[in-house]
């Protein structure tokens, strides 16, 4: 079964180098690895990522651009693709490095369903900064109900079948919302009948690296931000569940 | 067409309106055949002694936050065919600045088993953005549910006495926030008719407080900006939606 890791990255001058640490651990796991970045990044970066072998890496177009969208996408150009395992760049970094054996205890239970869900735990969620975790839980009740099931959405992390990233690929666009998403995708796939299931992970913490940070985090303007990506990814939730989102 | 009637049932967290309320109450008797009020416990003996001293008016007092259910309850006893719920201080803004359209609501009221009165959207936009933004959330969501874009959080429901008697036997009385969603909710899955209006007399009332008159637009804006600037009102406002939609989710997966 080939398993591909997509990711939307921002190459950077830390993030690559934790990158080439990790090729190895991940091609244990992985028969490939799908990149986009954003437009406005260093070449360079971007062609030493193209340097493996087995990582594909698509400069993004300028603009809004879906990337996550993009990296499903190029995910199924890959040979015999079984799976796709999807997650935030930065966040696919740090918690396969923190916490390997969680993160193997994610991609196995990529099988088990067409999306999988992968959630945070209570103790990881509760580490979010207030305006994160008080908008989430909200965007958890509304989807939640709509599933039928209780998840977690705002970790950043899906595994989806060959079959239900197709689907998505053909229903949805590159011009979509990229945080609409999050609801969107699983509650179409489980509006056509595909299986949706969830695993919580313990990878997910949130990490207030200073004073500064902690203080924009919770900001007015953090608030309004959040609410209003609250609204969007419900509002594409509702969509989806009535059959009007995507194509 | 049989004859029906129409009391008004409102829970009151006193803020310095009893002087409008005394002034206006005329206006409130042409239109209501009875008021049933709830008032705290602990309020003041000033306020307690008015209320009294007001014709057709009955009065129910409410520990925590607020006696919304309990205030429905009394003003079952009025024997009247319909009720309008509706939170004091608004009920006070809306016969000082628009009786006549108040009037008409309460007739559209006494039509229908559930009436939601929402805002619309220059009342609406009287409000803080922190409230805006976060009851939109419950309003979409619940909004997709019913089959028809409404504002179900601006604080007045009308109920025929069927639709009262359901509510109250269903609806838990732990949180007052069960009203904007919860009610109509309940009436709809009972199979009871409901029907949505909107009206400009529900435009922002916060404002209004300890103030001799009605706050005009400049003072709402002015008080809106100020809430918007607050991170802790957006705190509040996030948890508040959260309250709503939890209680409405609740009513509609609960075992009726």
């Amino acid at each position: 079964m080939s398993i591909i890791l997509a990711l939307a990255l921002r190459p950077t001058d830390v993030n690559v180098p934790q990158f080439e640490r990790l090729y190895d651990g991940y091609m244990t796991l992985y028969d490939g690895i799908s990149i986009v970045t954003p437009s406005d990044v260093d070449m360079g970066r971007v062609d030493l990522l193209r340097s493996y072998d087995r990582v594909r890496v698509l400069n993004g177009a300028a603009g809004v651009e879906n990337r996550r969208y993009r990296t499903l996408q190029q995910a199924l150009e890959f040979e015999d693709v079984a799976a796709v395992h999807y997650c935030d760049g930065d966040h696919a970094l740090n918690r396969f490095e923190r916490d390997p054996d969680d993160w193997h205890m994610t991609v196995d239970a990529i099988r088990d369903v067409d999306c999988l869900i992968i959630g945070r735990t209570q103790a990881v969620f509760e580490s979010y900064p207030p305006a994160l975790y008080e908008t989430e839980r909200i965007i958890n009740d509304v989807v939640s109900h709509l599933l039928g099931q209780r998840v977690d959405l705002g970790s950043g992390a899906r595994g989806f079948s060959r079959a239900a990233a197709e689907y998505i690929i053909a229903q949805d666009s590159p011009a979509s919302h990229p945080v609409a998403v999050d609801a969107a995708w699983p509650v179409m796939l489980d509006t056509a009948g595909f299986t949706v299931g969830t695993v919580l992970s313990n990878g997910a913490y949130y990490d207030v690296s200073n004073e500064a940070t902690r203080q924009r985090l919770e900001s007015k303007t953090q608030w309004i931000k959040r609410v209003e990506m609250a609204r969007e990814i419900i509002a594409a939730g509702i969509r989806a569940a009535e059959g009007r989102y995507g194509a | 067409m049989s004859e029906t009637s129409i009391v008004v049932a409102a829970a009151w967290a006193p803020r310095g309106e009893l002087a409008r309320l005394q002034r206006y109450y005329p206006r409130l008797q042409q239109i209501y055949t009875h008021m049933s009020v709830s008032v705290p416990k602990d309020a003041d003996a000033d306020v307690i002694s008015a209320l009294q001293a007001l014709p057709n008016t009955s009065i129910v007092y409410y520990e925590g936050w607020s006696g919304r259910h309990l205030v429905v309850e009394d003003a079952l006893n009025a024997g009247t065919t319909h009720i309008q719920y509706i939170d004091m201080d608004r009920l006070i803004r809306w016969v000082e600045t628009r009786p006549d359209e108040l009037q008409q609501v309460a007739e559209r009221v006494q039509s229908v088993d559930c009436l939601t009165v929402g805002r619309t959207p220059a009342a609406y936009q009287t409000h803080p953005r922190p409230l805006v933004e976060t009851e939109a959330l419950p309003n979409a969501t619940f909004s997709q549910w019913f089959g028809q874009q409404m504002d179900f959080c601006a604080g007045s429901k009308g109920l025929s006495q069927a639709a009262a008697e359901f509510v109250l036997a269903h609806s838990p009385r732990d949180v007052a926030l069960r009203m904007d969603v919860e009610w109509l909710v309940l009436v709809h899955r009972a199979g009871l008719t409901w029907d949505y209006v909107e009206a400009d007399g529900l435009d922002w009332e916060t404002a209004d407080r300890f103030k001799d008159w009605a706050a005009t637009s400049a003072e709402q804006a002015a008080l809106a900006a100020t809430h918007a600037d607050d991170p802790a009102e957006w705190a509040l406002r996030v948890q508040v939606a959260r309250d709503i939609l939890l209680c409405g989710l609740n009513a509609v997966d609960m075992d009726l």
